[in-house]
């Protein structure tokens, strides 16, 4: 399964990039079971692990990290804590 | 319900023009508004807001919408700048016509404080060519939290 991770925030320059593209061999159904397939594919995942990020799939809250329905050339979005106004 | 009036922008905001937007109709008894500037503090040059392609627009959108509901309001207007913007420049500009004062004050404190942990942007401040990443505080959180776990 092809995947876009996209990086918003503070956590862009945590990671190093504004996105990066990744293969898994099967499909993540939680948010744990995403960081876990991402060890060895990606050089740090450590800033991932926050607890205070949000995620998005294709531009749409994930109500709760505990499942999560990804299908092939899903973007799934990394969103730092928000801070407007 | 008319739907809210959004400006998400990176142009400087027009506080003169968009002080004439509201009130639209007769029925409003009462208007009021914020704006948010960038302030002068610690050297700071400049102070630039990110946002999401996207989410920004639609969240601020869903802000304002709930905010008219939820108090009542005739007409919300949502003006938040992004981009890199200098002191003293505004940044957010929020506006609320309503039959009393009640609602039309409330609704602008919650669009604000809800939208300020709610809605996708990120700030960072500048200093000459280096940048700080601002992230939100606890009270925040808790300005937010107590509009979102309270009801109206």
């Amino acid at each position: 399964m092809k995947l876009t991770l996209e990086f918003f925030g503070p956590l862009q320059d945590r990671m190093g990039n504004a996105s990066a593209q990744i293969d898994l061999d099967s499909a993540p159904q939680s948010l744990t079971d995403l960081l876990s397939l991402l060890t060895g594919k990606l050089d740090n995942i450590a800033p991932l692990q926050d607890p205070h990020l949000r995620v998005a799939i294709n531009d749409e809250l994930c109500p709760s990290a505990d499942s999560l329905s990804l299908s092939d050339g899903d973007r799934v979005a990394f969103l730092s804590p928000f801070s407007g106004g | 319900m008319r739907p809210p009036l959004i400006i998400l922008t990176d142009k400087p905001l027009d506080l003169a023009g968009l002080s004439e937007k509201l009130p639209i109709e007769n029925a409003a008894g009462a208007t009021s508004s914020f704006t948010g500037y960038v302030r002068e503090s610690d050297g700071l040059t400049a102070l630039e807001l990110l946002q999401h392609p996207v989410m920004t627009g639609r969240a601020l959108d869903h802000i304002a919408r709930t905010a008219m509901q939820r108090f009542g309001v005739l007409d919300l207007l949502l003006a938040h700048r992004h981009g890199r913007m200098g002191i003293g420049e505004p940044i957010v500009h929020i506006a609320a016509a309503a039959p009393h004062r009640r609602a039309a004050l409330d609704a602008v404190s919650f669009s604000i404080d809800v939208l300020k942990t709610q809605a996708p942007f990120w700030k960072r401040e500048w200093r000459n060519d280096r940048y700080d990443w601002v992230e939100p505080g606890h009270e925040d959180h808790e300005k937010a939290a107590q509009w979102l776990e309270t009801k109206a």
